[in-house]
């Protein structure tokens, strides 16, 4: 591939980004009534939490060894990946299902348009990201402020915040290879749904309170324990292990393979009433 | 009343054409309370004067109670803000039978696979501490009637708002936060500082998670959760009048074709 060539390929695709972003802060802005509503259930959200955390530690002292600010600052971690996938992916994955099961994939298809990229970045929700993520948390952010006394390394925090964008793009592929069903059976709420609790589960556990073999075997299919779980172990220091980086990283590349070549083979199953 | 039995069957016949779906919801509903399970246990090893017996049977019965009377995630409310929102509601408001009660029955039919779980659940969270009374397992039985009662009143009443707003999920969602923290199917009550626990006491979300694992599962029986009970009670007495009021207030106001 000459190097123009390239160019015009990345060019092609940061046009298509900003054109998604932007129609997507439209769409969005265009129900005010419902934009609302979903803050309010964000924040009800998280104030809840707060409520179930604070009830938790009026028994306890401790859970998996963390005390009550760090439990706060894993809450945090969770929030914030959790935002961004559903913000990046979880939009983009729901609105791929419904686009197969009635057939609009075709309009698409028929585009010049690198599809893979499209269908990964068609909505942008920067309005949930701002609406629902930062009034919900901010009241989570206070708490860590007012709670959270343990000395973080910046050379953690680096690692930590590798590990974040690492697990988001793993809990990305996850989202979408298993919403990749809906090629194969049309409709797939359920197999979304399971998606779901898997990419969040055990949003509260601490890594050390797994077992190192679940660890490691969970760590290819519950994302959360990577975006949230691994990366707040490794920012508060309690994860050393030098191998994480490279591990992490591994297990990206993996899932950015798998991601690539389910894609094929689904837009191989791929049929509708003009396809 | 024969109507709304073939509605059950019909809702039933539904759910089950659908069946690696329905299977798949099923593990899903598993993950979810297995999340809740693994927390505890932990908890439990950091903190082992807690007894982890009776946590994980509470969280098995609560959660099996919330589900059976529809209080987990509201699915009722979302039909009908489906059915509203689409319009398709207008159908059924023509028919000469009780919409409400036709709705109810026919989401009845679409979960009793599900209900089949919530036994499933609740019989293993028995199994693991059984109940110590007869007294224990008479209340049980009248704050699960009052439970579905209050269960199918907050259903109603998130559903019809979208009589007026056309989308209510988001408002849905609020309802089911407050009912996960403040029913105690995540954390039981008892864990909440004392005069906070008192106020929680007193409002209607108890009923649906909290007293019925408490009562069956207790030695005894405190004051407090049976004014809980009676207070739980009241707000049924309450609440049933208003949901007719604005249901019929809801249809009035209601727009659609040919309506």
């Amino acid at each position: 591939m000459k190097r123009s060539e390239f160019k015009e390929k990345i060019i092609l695709r940061l046009k298509l980004l900003k054109v998604c972003t932007f129609f997507s802060f439209k769409e969005a802005t265009a129900y005010a009534a419902n934009n609302y509503s979903n803050m309010l259930s964000t924040f009800m959200y998280v104030i809840t939490y707060l409520v179930f955390i604070g009830a938790l530690f009026n028994k306890v002292k401790t859970v998996a060894g963390y005390s009550y600010g760090e439990i706060l600052f894993l809450t945090l971690m969770t929030q914030v990946s959790f935002y961004i996938i559903w913000s990046v992916s979880i939009s983009n994955t729901d609105l791929l299902a419904k686009n197969v099961k009635n057939g609009n994939l075709d309009i698409w298809i028929s585009r010049p348009v690198p599809l893979l990229w499209f269908v990964t970045f068609q909505k942008i929700n920067i309005n949930s990201l701002l609406m629902d993520g930062v009034p919900a948390t901010a009241p989570l952010i206070y708490l860590v402020i007012k709670n959270f006394n343990s000395p973080v390394l910046p050379i953690n925090l680096l690692a930590g915040t590798a590990i974040i964008l690492m697990g988001i793009v793993i809990a990305h592929c996850f989202q979408f290879i298993l919403n990749l069903s809906c090629f194969w059976t049309g409709e797939n709420q359920n197999m979304r749904n399971l998606a779901w609790e898997l990419g969040f589960f055990g949003d509260s556990i601490p890594f050390e309170g797994y077992s190192a073999n679940f660890r490691r075997i969970a760590m290819f299919f519950i994302p959360s324990i990577i975006t949230s779980a691994l990366s707040t172990s490794v920012i508060l220091g309690k994860n050393t292990n030098p191998l994480v980086l490279p591990l992490v990283f591994g297990i990206m590349i993996m899932f950015l393979y798998l991601n690539l070549k389910m894609w094929d083979l689904a837009l191989k199953h791929y049929s509708s009433a003009s396809s | 009343m024969r109507t709304y039995k073939d509605t059950i069957i019909l809702g039933l016949k539904q759910v089950t054409n659908y069946r690696f779906e329905m299977w798949l919801g099923s593990v899903t509903r598993f993950i979810g309370l297995g999340g809740l399970l693994i927390l505890w246990t932990i908890i439990y090893q950091d903190n082992k004067q807690l007894n982890v017996r009776e946590i994980i049977s509470y969280l098995l019965i609560a959660n099996s109670v919330r589900e059976a009377v529809d209080a987990q995630h509201l699915k009722l409310s979302k039909e009908l803000i489906v059915e509203i929102k689409q319009g398709t509601i207008s159908s059924h408001l023509l028919r000469p039978i009780n919409t409400k009660i036709f709705f109810y029955f026919r989401f009845f039919g679409n979960r009793s696979i599900n209900l089949l779980f919530d036994l499933l659940l609740f019989f293993i969270g028995i199994g693991i501490n059984p109940p110590k009374s007869v007294l224990g397992l008479v209340l049980f039985l009248i704050s699960v009637v009052i439970a579905i009662g209050l269960g199918y009143c907050f259903n109603v009443l998130v559903g019809i708002t979208a009589f007026w707003t056309t989308e209510a999920s988001g408002l849905r969602n609020v309802a089911n936060h407050i009912i996960k923290v403040f029913s105690g199917s995540m954390v039981p009550l008892s864990y909440f500082p004392e005069f906070s626990k008192n106020i929680i006491l007193l409002l209607p979300f108890p009923v649906l998670s909290y007293l019925p694992a408490i009562f069956i599962s207790s030695k005894d029986i405190s004051f407090e959760n049976i004014r809980s009970l009676f207070a739980s009670l009241v707000w049924l007495l309450i609440l049933i009048p208003i949901v007719n009021k604005l249901w019929l207030k809801g249809v009035k106001d209601y727009e659609a074709v040919g309506i």
